[in-house]
Order: C-alpha cells, then structure tokens, then sequence
C-alpha cells in the first residue's frame, strides 16, 4: 500500500507562533521536528564493511568469552588484619582523645572519636569547665579540614600571585635560616592572638635567638573595647568572668550573649539552667537592646530597637532612673550622679529621639529599669563589644549602682597571655615596611592580607618586603602575597596547650600522624633557631617534648599535685585539661569619676546617621574556615541565608531607598567601599546596616573561594586596631542583583496567605509565663484528641521518643552542624539549595509573628517526628520505610527507588532526596575525593543518588547503646547515649530516651502540660514533643 | 508462498521448543547453582595453610582468643599476626607455615585473608548482638573446628537471617536482649524491623 503524501496541518497556540509558522521568520525546527541531515536517507557508501551478521556473531562470541572468565563468582576479595593492632585500638568501637580547639581564641575543650586510628567527630569535651561537652560550628565542621585536598602537601615558592614549584622543607629552612642570619634588617613575625603558653614561651626564645624579630598580633574580633572601659571604670584588673547560672535578669546591648558574644557557649548554657519547666516562677527574663536582629534578640522576652548611637544615652538615662527617680544607688552619691546627668533623663532621652512614641518608649525603658531594679544585685547589663569604651564604663557604673557586681565570679578570672597589638604599631610597622626597612615578614598561621584592615594598606606593604613567608595548612590571601608557603599541621595532627582563664591549662594532642608533609608551627620556629646555631633541624618530636618539658617546669610546680609529673601529664592528656584553684583580685570599686568622664560634652543631641555595624560570621567568625562546605552551606541563624553574606538593613530603610532583597548595593565609607547584596531583615532599627566578615575570600580553595563579599574595605583603622561601627555611610543601588538564597522564605511576612501560619496551624504554641500561671491548661487544652480507623500497636520494650525545649532552643543550629557530621550529609551547592535541595536532616525553622518592623520570632527544630501512624510508610510502593517496634521509622535505603512519594505525604517536609550525588557537583566534585571517605562515620551509609534519606533518631548510636547493654547484662538506661543533636545542643533543650521508662525524663516531659505536637489533628502521632515557649514578659 | 511456509514452522513449531529448553534450563540452572551462587562450599586457598581443625578442635583453642572482639563490637575481627605469634614465637618454628607466618610478621605486613563471608554493605550485622544473646559461632558458620580449610556453610542471604530470627533461641540466663524480643514460650526472637540491620 503506497500512502499519499497528505497536505500537514499546522496548529499554533498563540499568535507569536503563528508568526514563527507562516510568516517571514519561517524556523526550520517548526515545521521540520528534525534537525537538518538527520530525516535524509542514510550514505551507504560511508558505511563500514562489517556486516549485521558478523557485527552480531562478534558480539555473542565476546560475550561468551567474558562469561568463561567469570569463574571465581563468590570470590569475596580478601580481609586484611593488623600485623600487630595497636593496643588502643578496637576494630568495630571507637577510641575517643581529649584535645583543645584552635578555631578561635576561646580555646574550647575538645572530645575527639576516633575509628580505626581516624577521626571521625568532634564534640566539645565534658570534662572541660568551659564549655562542658559543647562546641561551636566551626568546632563540629573543622574535621573537614583534616581530609581536604586543598590543603598543601609540601612547601612551595609562590610566583605571581600563584603556587609556583615545591620545594623541600631543607630548601625551606636553608633559606630562611639564612635570611635570619644574614640581614639585620627587621623581621615581623605576624599571629592571631597567642592562647597557647608553650607558643608564647617559642615565640619569646625565637626573639631571644633573633633579637631583630618582632612580634605582632590581631585579632578580627576581641573584647578590646570592653577591656579598655574597664580599665577607665575600676583602674585595674580585667572584666570578670559572670555568674550566669545565678543570674535572674540579662539586658543585652547590642550583645548576642547567645550567639556570638564571648564565651557563647557558657552563657547560653548558665541561661538556660535558668529557664527550666520545673520552675517556671524561677524563669530569668532576657531583654535584649539593639539595632540589628541577633539570636539574643530573636530570643529574648523584651526586645527594644535601639540605634548604636543612642546606647551611650540610653545607658546614662537608665543610670538616672534608676538612682534619681528610683533612688536605687550601690555606690551612693545621688545627688552628684545627678548633678552630672543633669538632662539625660529617661524623659529628656525619649522626646530627643523618639518624638513620635514618646509615651510607648518611656512606658518601655521604665520597665526595663523596673527590672533592673527589681532584680538588683542578681542581675547583669552587658553591653556588646563592639560598643565603644565609654558605653562599657556607663555599663559598668550602671552594674555597680545595682549591685550586680555581686554577679562578678570571684574565684576565676580571664588571662591575656600576649596582648594585642594596638593600632599605632601596625601604622609604623606598614610604614617601614614601605620604607623597605623590613627584611622579611613570617605569618605565623595568620591571615591579615585577609583579614587587617584595607586602610593600613598591608598587602601593597608586603611588596616592598623582601622575604615574606607564610605558615598555613592550605593557600590564603597572605601566602599568595609572599614568596612561601609551608604547610602546618591541622588541629588534630598537632601537639598544643591553651590558658584563657585563671587556672584552666588545656592541652591538645594530635589523634593522627600527619597526613602531608607538614610540620607543627611552634616546631619549624624552634627549628629554624637551632639550625642558625648548626645543630639538627626539625623533629616531630621536639615540639611535644619541649610541651613536656614546660609543663614539667612552668605550671606541674604550681599544682602541688601529690602524684609525680609523669601520671600528672598523662592525666592532664587523658582529661583534656587541668584546673586548680587560683586567688583572684577582688573587683574593688567602682571610680565614682568615671561617669562623668563618658558624659558627651556637647549637649547637642545626635544625629543618626546611616550606620554600619560589622560583625563576626555566625558560623564563619572571621574566615579562616571559608573552604568548608559544611559551614558555607548551614543556614544563617536569624536570616537563613546560605553561602553569602549580606547587607541587613530595616523594611523601612529598604523602602525609604527603594531596595529589594537581593539588589546588589555599593556601600561607601571613609575607608573605601564594597558591593554587596541587599538582604531586608524584620525587626533591624533603621538608618543601620549590619554586615557579617568572613566571606569573600580570594585564595582560600575551591569551596570558600568567591562566595559572598569581603567587607573588610570598610574597616577603619582605631585604637585597639578594630573597630566595628562605622558611621556616615552612604548606600547605593548598582542597578544589578545577586539572588540571595535562604532555606526559608524571603517573603515570610508579606504573603497574606502565609501570614501567621504558624499560629493559624498551631505549629507555635507559646504564652507568657503570667498567663501560664493564670491558666494552666493554656497549652492542654490545645492539643488534639484524634481517632483512628486501626488498632494502636502495643509498644512492649523500647519506646523511642524526643522532646524539644523551646524555652531553651536559641535557634543556633548547632545540632545541624552536629547531626551533618554524624550522618555523612552532603553539601549540595548555592544552586542546589535554591531548589529546595538541602540536605540537612534537621533545620531550624524560623516564624515571625506581628509588626515586621519589631517581630515575635520563635524558632523550632524540625526534624523527622518517628510519627507512629506515618503518612510516609503507607504510600512508598517498595516498603523502603517502614514502622520498627520500638517506634522508630526505619529508611533501608537499598529498597528505595526514587518514587518521593514519602517525601510528598510528609506534613513537615522533612525526608530529602538525593536528586544527585551532589559530591560530583560542588566544587567540580570536590568532595568526590577519596580522602573525605576516611571522614565518613562508618555505622552510617553513605547515601547515593536516587534515595531519600531523613533523620533516624540516630538509630546507630541507639544500637550500639543496646548491644552494650547487653554485653554489660542490663537494659538501657536513661543517659547512657544521646543523638547528635541532643549532644551538640548547648542549651540542652533537646531530650531523647526511652518513653516506656517511666523513670526516664522523656516520659515525663511528654506527659508535661506544657507539651504539644506539631500539626498533631492530621492524626499522624508524632514522637517529638515539642514544650511551649513561655515569654518571661512583664507585659502580658 | 514458500516464504509462508518457512515462517509458519518457525513460529508455530521452533520458536516454543526453543523458549522451553530456554526456560528449564535456565530455572534448572538457577536453582541447582544457588548454593553456588550464595557461596556455600567456597573454601578457597589461604596465603597461610592454616587448620582451624588442629586450634579450635583438636587444642581445644576458645574462639575468642583469636576472635577478639566478637563479644564487644560488631566485628569478630580476624586477628592480628601478632596473636598468631604469642604461641609460634616458640611453638612449632620448624615448620614451613610457621616460616612463612613469621615472615610476614617480621616484615611488617599484614596477611592478606581470603574472605569467606562477606554481607553487602547495607547490611550492618552486629557479632556482639549474637554471640551475646548465646548464639554459638557454629550455628551460622558451621562446625568450624572440624575444618581442615575454611569452608563456607552459610548462605547469608536475608531469608536465612530471618528464618532464625522467627524461629527463635533459647534464652540464656541473661536479664536483657537488645533488639530481640522475648516470647511467651520465654525464647528470644530477633528483630523483625528494617531498622534492626539496615540504617
């Protein structure tokens, strides 16, 4: 049958196609659906001259030739022994080391677990007074650097601006000791502050050995300022250390005492002992005072915006209430306190600045200092520090008037072992470097190419050096201005002692040989001194000897231990640290003087300029971590902003300047100016623009490299060297955008439907502690009495279940950054996360509630809630997830198939798929080096494409709690193991355990009035109970 | 015409011979290998001629001496060369396996195994879990201690797994069981969830 060409019949689907189809611009794709050449009949004189049959024949006869050689089909390859197992090692169990951080300056304990002779996770050791068991992001991500391919192998010379050839560490040495000993002209050696009193003492015989050495140190962050007001307000000592378990009222100024501030980790732990559910009368309030949204504001049961400019005022108007119109004073002298305030009332300060809201302000602060007063003698101001000095001596008088310095710890004191090094230096340093008077400079682990500010001109100093070398574990900003680069041992690879307080030495100790050919920093030091006087160079060992030999010396004498120094010094690397008690100063008082030495001279009020407030990265600090994906990738605690940072500015502001989110801006100050996006933050002061350092990095490897903007353009150069308001900026759209991506919603106030969902879906159950004691059932009586179809399954045996303290979560994201660690997450990209794609298995979720300019925030974890009637189980069509008999939802990720079905039903949207492996994408599959698999915990399966994958209640560590149980003849007991997320959590507001133990604490917390689920009416029985925030408000 | 004729018979008369000779010999061969296929009689030459027969039979050698961790973690751990040594330091140093043991051992090397069980790695099996529970080693991997050359008698496939687990131990005198369950009829069964063995 031969067909008749037919006539076709075009359709089109709007006019433009009809264009496309009929008029001049006649697309050959439109009417012809192949491309051009391939409907034509095929060459055949350009085929080849094998044949179908033979093609065929040749196919079978490999084919079968391949089946002959399987032979060995259950050949299971080899199992390869220890010749001799070292004897702390036990195949299948982890070994755990004491260690010390060195992220930052705070010097946290650290609790390493190792598998196999490999570290696998970091936690916060709990032995260590400090920080007890707890540790930071960066703490929990930094094992990441230990297996990164970036980090440098071996030395190498630097030429233009790029890694040039390696070199030997003989080369290395030759030429430096040879620089050291030939030119007379001044060297600098250049680190971040010295905690590590073995450093000091290399440091101190490396200027001895080399007297035309100096020594120089910054900080991006310190408590410079704080330091130096105390200085003006007692004439002596340091600022002490706070009592916060006894602390009954924190006013924050500008302080994130539960983010960033200090040592975070202590003060939202004394917090949160203070908040809770067994003694709601006993709640401590926390009002926070401060221009930007910090997770201390966040949090807080009173906030008030408050201009930085305004602080010193404000501060001066509550020491006037307070002890003129409340006669409140601990020092005593009225009548001249007032006479030196005299108009700087609460009143005179609200119709100065507040004209519009006089009443409402005034009716603020006087609560604010009704609180104080109230609470004098148990309470504390503290003001943040980056204020300036003058407001941190009014803090200081304020705490005085109220006696708070009873709150001052008296048995315990912070120690600055090498102080930092003050502006006036750097200036004459960066001049004589211009003036080639410097022969080389040495960046001992430091980056200040990075971090210094732009305005001392640094980098463009260094050209003039003649020898510029720098130690780092992998390539910076700095060493790719110099000439070398000589890699340094990681953290975990690395002998080391901290001090930061009175009688607290901590010690770290490498948990791995060195995997490059590194060397320990203090050691190449040492080193290079004893080859100037022609004895043996370096040695792995002589940094852990000379350790040895000081402790033996310097601080074993001072312990009066009854034991020799051997058992001492092991005891000291099993514990971690050693502590003794050490006399402190008292605190003395106060310098009446000094209030009227901050009073402003000029009675002119302020003016409010547009502002800048820098402040450290959440999880970044100051960027020494910028190249690690986890980091990057955790999402910001206030913004949820991921792999950038941002200009925070009010909606006010942004509205005033026409601004939407993302908008790329070029900020201006006197010091130069930067780009960077516009990010619109509920709840900021106007006329104030916060942006976070850390980001920006030019040479940091191929993760951190390029992502988000470098600010430190605009840091000016003051006494103490930093300095972190700038006022008297000027904002500028650049008419382009730089999409921002955050994990929750841009718009999470403006969408009418979205508005409040969180209320109207009762996701966020919260009262005030004064209704709660009104009416007890406030929370009772919302919860869900739902019925089912099916029979309840009797839950004999284990019952595993969670409960989350919202009293006490802070929204910090450490049991992300935790829970990452622990269950090999990976990190998906800026692209990925843009599309949903995150795959973090918990997240903390972040709802706004009422005015957007002054927002109730309230933050949850969400996690996968083990839910007994899961919506997830029914559907998935391989029963990949199902129901185990302890209550616990399973995930054999072998039977999954990709359907997302599960991830579809779950009503909190918490099951991730692996769209991809992701690992062959970020970084152009970076981590698709085989040296993270060593980082991977093994009780874990490493996830691949093509499977959903969601929290398991950390069913690794759950089993392995039982088999030991078992082993020890008993069942489990409360507290013999938590999650990953209830151990990294520093508040403890996460609780986990057998609900079928009555004496456990989780069933008595799932039991408690104040306990709800989240979207329970959906009759899905989650195991996560969730306690209602109570605010501790005076206002009800 | 012909060309009908042909492909009549090839269809009608050919093709189903051929698809039922297909068929039985490929379930013939399918059913017939599975011990194969599973592993079971896989006993293949080891680097050290070593005779379980002669240490854990005839000597009488507990396994736990050399399978060290057996009761504490979820690996029973082949032992190091060392353990090997603790006894062949003296013990029978003539003889050429001993040579060829001390060999390695003095090289610093390790000895490389051939494997006989092996479970994929999405199974997480726990030894302590068992052996804690009373479950004797023979139970799963054979009468050990009469092997001349490790022999492999267990098929390690999730059904036999499972059929023990239904079937049930009896409870030694031990207070507690991990995952398992203990039964009306005071025996322990193993766990049943997904959870138990996969994460």
């Amino acid at each position: 049958m031969s067909r008749e060409k037919e006539q076709p019949i075009y359709y089109w689907r709007g006019l433009s196609e009809y264009e496309q189809v009929n008029g001049d611009a006649h697309s050959g794709v439109r009417t012809d659906e192949f491309a051009l050449g391939e409907a034509e009949a095929p060459d055949l004189t350009q085929l080849t001259s094998t044949t179908r049959r033979q093609f065929l024949g040749l196919m079978a006869a490999s084919g079968a030739f391949a089946a002959t050689a399987c032979t060995a089909y259950p050949d299971q390859g080899e199992i390869v022994a220890y010749n001799k197992r070292p004897e702390e090692i036990f195949p299948g169990e982890p070994t755990y080391y004491a260690s010390t951080c060195s992220a930052c300056d705070r010097a946290c304990g650290l609790l390493i677990k190792t598998r196999e002779g490999r570290p696998i996770k970091i936690d916060g050791n709990p032995d260590h007074p400090i920080n007890r068991g707890k540790i930071c992001a960066r703490g929990h991500a930094q094992i990441l650097g230990l297996y990164e391919p970036d980090r440098l192998k071996q030395p190498f010379r630097i030429e233009n601006g790029k890694l040039g050839t390696a070199a030997t560490w003989e080369e290395v040495d030759g030429t430096i000791v040879g620089a050291l000993g030939n030119n007379k002209k001044k060297v600098a050696l250049i680190s971040n502050r010295i905690v590590s009193p073995t450093a000091k003492a290399v440091i101190e015989q490396f200027l001895r050995a080399f007297p035309q050495v100096t020594h120089y140190a910054y900080e991006q962050f310190h408590d410079g300022l704080r330091e130096q007001g105390w200085k003006q307000s007692y004439g002596r000592g340091r600022y002490p250390l706070l009592d916060w378990g006894a602390i009954d009222l924190v006013v924050a100024l500008e302080a994130d005492v539960l983010g960033t501030e200090g040592d975070f980790l202590e003060s939202a732990r004394g917090l949160a002992a203070g908040r809770t559910i067994d003694a709601i009368k006993k709640f401590n309030r926390l009002v926070a005072v401060e221009g930007a949204m910090s997770l201390t504001g966040m949090h807080a049961d009173t906030r008030v915006r408050l201009h930085p400019s305004l602080q010193l005022e404000f501060v001066l108007a509550l020491i006037h209430d307070v002890t003129v119109t409340r006669h409140i004073n601990g020092i005593g002298g009225t009548p001249e306190i007032a006479a030196v305030l005299k108009g700087y009332d609460l009143k005179s300060f609200c119709n100065r600045y507040f004209s519009n809201t006089v009443d409402t302000q005034i009716g603020r602060f006087r609560r604010v200092v009704g609180d104080l007063v109230t609470h004098r003698g148990r309470g504390i101001v503290l003001a943040g520090s980056r204020l300036p000095a003058p407001i941190h001596v009014a803090v200081n008088f304020l705490n005085a008037v109220l006696r708070n310095d009873e709150r001052y710890l008296t048995n315990r004191q912070t120690t600055e072992l090498v102080a930092l090094t003050e502006a006036s230096a750097w200036i004459r340093l960066i001049k004589e470097m211009n003036d080639s008077k410097v022969g080389m400079v040495i960046h001992f682990d430091s980056n200040p190419v990075y971090q210094l500010p732009a305005a001392l001109g640094y980098r463009d100093a260094l050209k003039k050096t003649d020898l510029v070398v720098t130690l780092a574990e992998s390539v910076n900003e700095s060493a790719m201005a110099g000439n070398w680069v000589l890699p340094i041992h990681h953290l975990l690879e690395s002998w080391g002692d901290a001090q930061v307080r009175s009688g607290i030495y901590s010690l770290a100790q490498p948990v791995v040989a060195p995997l490059q050919n590194s060397r320990q920093k203090e050691g190449v030091l040492l080193a290079w001194g004893e080859l100037a006087n022609g004895r043996p160079g370096y040695s792995e060992e002589r940094y852990r000897d000379y350790l040895k030999a000081y402790w033996r010396q310097t601080l074993y004498p001072l312990f009066a231990a009854i034991t020799d120094f051997d058992l001492f010094w092991q005891t000291a690397l099993h514990d971690g640290v050693a502590v003794r008690d050490v006399p402190v100063e008292p605190v003395g008082s106060v310098r009446v003087a000094s209030l009227k030495e901050v009073v402003p001279t000029s009675t002119q009020p302020v003016q409010i300029k547009p502002t800048l407030l820098l402040r450290e990265g959440h999880y970044l600090r100051d960027g020494r971590l910028a190249n690690n994906g986890w980091l990057q990738e955790l999402p910001h605690p206030v913004s949820k902003v991921t792999w950038d940072n941002y200009a925070a500015m009010s909606i006010a502001t942004a509205k005033q300047l026409g601004i939407k989110n993302g908008d790329q801006l070029v900020i201006t100050s006197m010091t130069g100016d930067v780009e960077i996006p516009a990010f619109i933050q509920p709840g900021m002061i106007d006329e104030l623009v916060e942006i976070e350092l850390g980001r920006g990095r030019t040479s940091a490897g191929r993760i951190g490299e390029g992502v988000g903007t470098d600010a430190k353009l605009l840091l000016p150069i003051t006494q103490p060297l930093m300095e972190w308001i700038v006022e008297g900026i000027t904002i500028k759209k650049t008419g382009r955008s730089h999409p921002l991506v955050s994990t929750q919603e841009h718009h999470a106030i403006d969408q009418h439907v979205d508005h409040d969902i969180h209320l109207k879906r009762q996701i966020i159950r919260e009262g005030t502690i004064l209704s709660y004691l009104q009416h007890p059932d406030l929370i009772a009586k919302t919860r869900h009495d739902t019925a089912g179809l099916y029979r309840d399954y009797d839950y004999q045996g284990y019952k595993w279940a969670m409960a989350i303290d919202l009293n006490r979560c802070t929204g910090c994201g450490l049991c992300t950054a935790a829970c990452n660690v622990e269950n090999n997450i990976p990190v998906v990209g800026k692209d990925q996360v843009d599309r949903n794609r995150e795959m973090a298995w918990i997240r903390i979720d972040r709802y706004y509630a009422g005015n957007p300019e002054e927002p109730t925030v309230s933050t949850q974890p969400m996690l996968c809630q083990h839910c007994d009637n899961a919506p997830c189980e029914v559907v998935c069509p391989t029963a990949a997830t199902t129901h185990s008999a302890e209550g616990l939802n399973d995930m054999a990720y072998n039977r999954c198939v990709g359907t997302r079905y599960c991830s579809n039903n779950c009503p909190y949207k918490v099951r991730r798929f692996n769209f991809f492996d992701f690992r062959d994408r970020v970084g152009d599959g970076y981590y698709l080096n085989k040296s993270f698999r060593l980082l991977n915990n093994p009780e874990v399966t490493v996830r691949s494409r093509g499977v959903i994958e969601k929290c398991t209640f950390c069913v690794q560590r759950i089993t392995a709690a039982k088999h030991h149980a078992q082993a020890g003849g008993r069942d489990v007991r409360d507290g013999d193991f938590q999650t990953a997320c209830q151990q990294a959590c520093p508040t403890e507001a996460i609780t986990f355990g057998n609900a079928n133990d009555p004496r456990s604490r989780i069933a008595k917390l799932r039991k408690h009035r104040l306990g709800y689920a989240v979207l329970e009416d959906l009759h899905v029985k989650p195991n996560v109970t969730y306690i209602a925030k109570l605010r501790n408000r005076s206002d009800v | 015409m012909t060309n009908h004729a042909k492909l009549d018979r090839v269809i009608k008369i050919q093709l189903p011979i051929f698809l039922l000779a297909a068929i039985i010999a490929g379930t013939v061969t399918y059913f017939g290998i599975a011990p194969i296929r599973r592993g079971i009689g896989y006993s293949p030459e080891q680097p050290i001629p070593f005779s379980h027969q002669l240490h854990a039979g005839k000597m009488q050698t507990d396994c736990r001496y050399c399978h060290i961790e057996v009761e504490r973690s979820r690996h029973a751990t082949i032992p190091a060369a060392e353990i090997c040594m603790n006894c062949h330091r003296i013990a029978r140093t003539d003889r050429p396996a001993i040579k060829l043991l001390t060999d390695y051992f003095n090289r610093g090397e390790s000895i490389p195994w051939k494997r006989l069980h092996r479970l994929p790695d999405f199974v997480y099996f726990s030894h302590g879990a068992h052996v804690n529970n009373g479950i004797d080693c023979s139970r799963c991997h054979g009468p050990v201690f009469e092997m001349e050359r490790l022999e492999r008698q267990a098929p390690l496939t999730m059904g036999w797994c499972l059929d023990c687990h239904r079937q049930g131990v009896e409870a030694i005198n031990h207070p507690a069981a991990a995952e398992a369950t203990v039964g009306e009829d005071g025996k322990i069964y193993g766990p049943e969830s997904c959870g138990a063995c996969h994460r």
